[in-house]
This record gives structure tokens, C-alpha cells and sequence, in this order.
């Protein structure tokens, strides 16, 4: 009978830590967001004096345990900050002091959970691509491989937000999850902003600085294009 | 999208793991009752289980050599003051290394009954549901054009070997056009398909820009395929 009370006991415990590890946590203020982040970025070594963070620009949850949260600056720049919920409460994984597009890889093996977060400032749209460059291999001993190449775009309209988190289109990370080989290249997705009349804005060039707060939360890349690199 | 997961189950692979576990319970069974054993059946197949697992070194894709029997020196070293325990256990525990040794030779065989289970060059193991399937163009220079699903079911494949080469020599021009300019040899590829259940196989299938051949890459890698007629319309 002991036994089976200390099994039942620690299946109940089990199954709580797992519950209340589970359940998304309630987001904190603004002000509270604020000082949290500010404090962080203080306790850095080679932080830079007047680079606080003076509003939060709002609150986009990706899936329960991921919220992103733009941010800017005291000096006007806009940048991003992650969190991600732990126990309890949400924990800030990184702030940037750079808005412009990064992938952040919620499974880095599921493609699937791949969102697109961005902030920017004069930007009216955005093209977003998904590209693979033509790619071949002869080798002996190994059977030849050809990556025919890729690109996909998927349009972002800026309604009266300057910043989001989108989802990768589902086509896009099916591709990207198929392909096992090895030999292809690693996945390349680009942007490009257009301003109010459709022309192509090109970000300025700003200071990206990214503080880490612990975690192991994976980011890529999103490489700013232009119209040369891409076929209209 | 949860369907995926059956997408994936490799039934040849499975399959050969579920023999070679059952043929390693029928020799210990054997062995226990050949025995006269009175060591409890569970403990027994703790055991064995210990015994399987192994420090292995990767070969090839899925398979690995084991090359250190990890579970059987635990067992050897925690009865080490047991001699009388350990003699009971030993037959047990060199069950459980020849087992892990059994499931890495199954899986190099695997392939072989994979592709007796499902013919690779028969565009049916590839896409089950051709109503459901939608052409993808995947180059914004390529011709509106669409699938005539009806033509997968008919349509008959041969497998060539991929003229790499060839391709190569036509995209070098390719390459030395603007990338606003280039144009592709595959500029389709057909979305869901829904492969053979337990192929395990996730293909992407690329059509060629005639719509008479077709570049299927699964995890097993790359093969091209040229058709009886073209899956393409319009344009």
C-alpha cells in the first residue's frame, strides 16, 4: 500500500511540474517589461550609456512559451526582444538593438516553427524570399545531386504596424524540412522594404548590437536584397 | 499536417527491428527454459535489454557499428562481488550484445527490403492521391502551366541516370546571366503528395519545364525520371 501511495504521490507532483511548466504564465506591464529589460542591459560589460529601452511598442505572442516584444530606444532606434516562458514567469532571452528581419528558429528542427520577427521605421511593405541557389555536385563514389534553384516571395503588408512576427508559409518550411541532404545549402531568405510609392527602401545603417540573457534560443538570418539578386 | 508522422514511418525498417527483437525473445526464452531458471521473466528482459546497449560508431546513414558493450560491462562490474549472480545473468546479458549487433545487420538490409516492398521507380509509391496534388511554380520566370493529375495515374516512368553534366553546361549560361534573368531547368514542383503508407518516404518531386521528366529526392537521395508523356498543360 505504501508503494502505492509514493507512486501515486509522485505521479501527482509529476504531473503538476509539468502543468504549471506548461501554462502560459501572465505577461507583465509595460513598465515592468521596461525595467526588467533596462536592468538586464545595465548589467552588461560593454553596454553603451544611452542605449535604454523608453517604450514598448507592443506584444506579439508566437506560441505560448515564445513572446516577442518590439521595442525602442532612448535614442529612437528600434530593436526587438524575445522571452521566453519558464517557470512561472517569462524570462528575457535577447534584446537587439536592431530591428530588421531575423528568423527565429523556435525548433531549429521544425522548420515549421520558424517565424519571421522584424521592427522597422518608413517602411510601407515588405517582399519576403525563400531562395535556393542552384546547386550541383559529381563526385565519384557518391551519387550526383542538382538543387534546382528556388524563390518563393511572400508579401508582408504593413497595415498600421511597423512590426510582427509571420510565420514561415507552410509551403516554404515543407520544402525546407524535406530537404535531408546535406550537400543542399542552408536555407536563405532575404527581404526587401518598399516605401509608401512602391520604391525600395533601403534599411540605414545602424550599430546591430544583440545582448543574450542565457537560453539557447537559435536566430538567422534575413539578408536585406535588392532588386539585381532576385528574378522578377 | 498531423498525418506527416505516418508519412514518415519506415514499415521495412520497423519491421526488421520487431524481427530481430522477437528472435532474440525466442533464443532467450529458450535458453531460460533450457535452464530451468527461476530468475523472473521481467528481470530477465531487463537483462537482455541492458546488455543491447552499446557504444556505436556511425557507418552510414542509420546505420551504426556498436563497438563497446556499455550495458554488459555495468552488468559485469555491478556483480562483480556476485560470481553466482553473474554466471545466472551472463547467457542473458550476451543475448542482449548479440541483439545489438542483430539490429545494426538489419538495418544494413533494410534498403534491400525497402525497395521490395516499395518499387521506387513507379510514380504511385511517390504520390497516392495525384486529385490532390497542385503544381508549385518555383521560379517566377516559368510559364503558367498546370498539372493534369489525371496523367499520374497513367503516366509511365524510367529511371536515367542524371546527366549532371549536361544540366551544368546548359545553366553555365545560366549562371553567367544577371540572376534578375536566369532561368531554370526545373522550374515546378508538385505539392501534396502523399507517398505510400510506411515508405517513410517524404518526397520532393521537381518537373522539368516540359513536364516530361521528373527529379524526385527523398532521403535516399536523388533519382530522375523521364515520362511516357507530359504531366503539364496550357501554355
Amino acid at each position: 500500500m505504501k508503494k502505492i501511495i509514493i507512486a501515486g504521490l509522485t505521479l501527482l507532483i509529476g504531473f503538476g511540474g509539468w502543468l504549471v511548466y506548461h501554462s502560459t504564465s501572465e505577461i507583465p506591464e509595460n513598465e515592468h517589461l521596461i525595467e526588467k529589460m533596462n536592468d538586464k542591459l545595465k548589467e552588461q560589460n560593454h553596454f553603451k550609456k544611452g542605449t535604454l529601452i523608453k517604450k514598448v511598442q507592443g506584444r506579439q505572442l508566437i506560441d505560448d512559451r515564445h513572446l516577442y516584444i518590439p521595442v525602442v530606444f532612448e535614442n529612437g532606434s528600434r530593436g526587438k526582444s524575445l522571452w521566453v516562458d519558464g517557470w512561472f514567469k517569462w524570462k528575457l532571452v535577447r534584446v537587439d538593438t536592431d530591428g530588421s528581419p531575423e528568423v527565429w528558429e523556435i525548433d531549429p528542427e521544425k522548420p515549421s516553427t520558424f517565424h519571421v520577427i522584424y521592427h522597422l521605421e518608413g517602411v510601407d511593405s515588405m517582399d519576403l524570399y525563400y531562395r535556393e541557389e542552384l546547386y550541383w555536385s559529381i563526385s565519384n563514389g557518391k551519387e550526383n545531386f542538382y538543387q534546382p534553384p528556388i524563390q518563393l516571395k511572400k508579401e508582408v503588408a504593413f497595415d498600421k504596424r511597423n512590426y510582427g512576427a509571420v510565420k514561415l508559409p507552410e509551403v516554404w518550411s515543407d520544402i525546407r524540412a524535406k530537404s535531408s541532404d546535406s550537400r543542399r545549402p542552408i536555407m536563405n531568405l532575404g527581404y526587401i522594404t518598399y516605401g509608401e510609392n512602391q520604391e525600395v527602401i533601403s534599411p540605414s545603417p545602424s550599430s546591430d548590437t544583440a545582448y543574450s540573457f542565457g537560453g539557447n534560443e537559435k536566430l538567422s538570418f534575413v539578408i536585406n536584397l535588392n532588386k539585381n539578386d532576385i528574378v522578377e | 499536417m498531423n498525418l506527416n508522422i505516418d508519412f514518415y514511418f519506415d514499415a521495412a525498417s520497423t519491421l526488421l527491428t520487431l524481427i530481430a527483437w522477437g528472435l532474440t525473445g525466442a533464443v532467450v526464452l529458450y535458453i531460460r527454459k533450457n535452464r530451468g531458471d527461476s530468475l523472473k521473466l521481467w528481470k530477465v528482459a531487463l537483462v537482455v535489454f541492458l546488455g543491447s546497449l552499446t557504444f556505436d560508431i556511425y557507418l552510414y546513414e542509420r546505420v551504426n557499428l556498436p563497438v563497446l558493450p556499455l550495458g554488459f560491462l555495468v552488468l559485469l562490474l555491478a556483480t562483480r562481488k556476485k560470481p553466482l549472480l553473474w554466471l545466472k545473468l551472463k547467457p542473458y546479458a550476451w543475448s542482449g550484445v548479440a541483439a545489438s549487433f542483430l539490429l545494426a545487420g538489419v538495418q544494413m538490409v533494410a534498403p534491400v527490403v525497402h525497395d521490395a516492398f516499395y518499387n521506387k521507380d513507379d510514380l504511385h509509391t511517390y504520390i497516392t492521391n495525384p486529385e490532390e496534388t497542385e503544381l508549385l511554380s518555383i521560379h517566377p520566370k516559368s510559364l503558367k502551366r498546370s498539372l493534369i493529375t489525371s496523367e499520374l495515374e497513367r503516366v509511365n516512368m524510367k529511371r536515367i541516370s542524371m546527366n549532371v553534366m549536361e544540366w551544368h553546361s546548359n545553366d553555365k549560361q545560366v549562371i553567367n546571366t544577371p540572376h534578375s534573368k536566369r532561368m531554370t531547368l526545373f522550374p515546378y514542383i508538385i505539392l501534396g503528395a502523399e507517398p505510400l503508407w510506411g515508405s517513410g518516404l517524404d518526397p520532393v518531386i521537381h518537373i522539368r519545364k516540359d513536364g516530361k521528366a521528373l527529379l524526385i529526392e527523398t532521403n535516399r537521395g536523388q533519382a530522375f525520371y523521364e515520362l511516357s508523356t507530359s504531366i503539364l498543360e496550357g501554355e
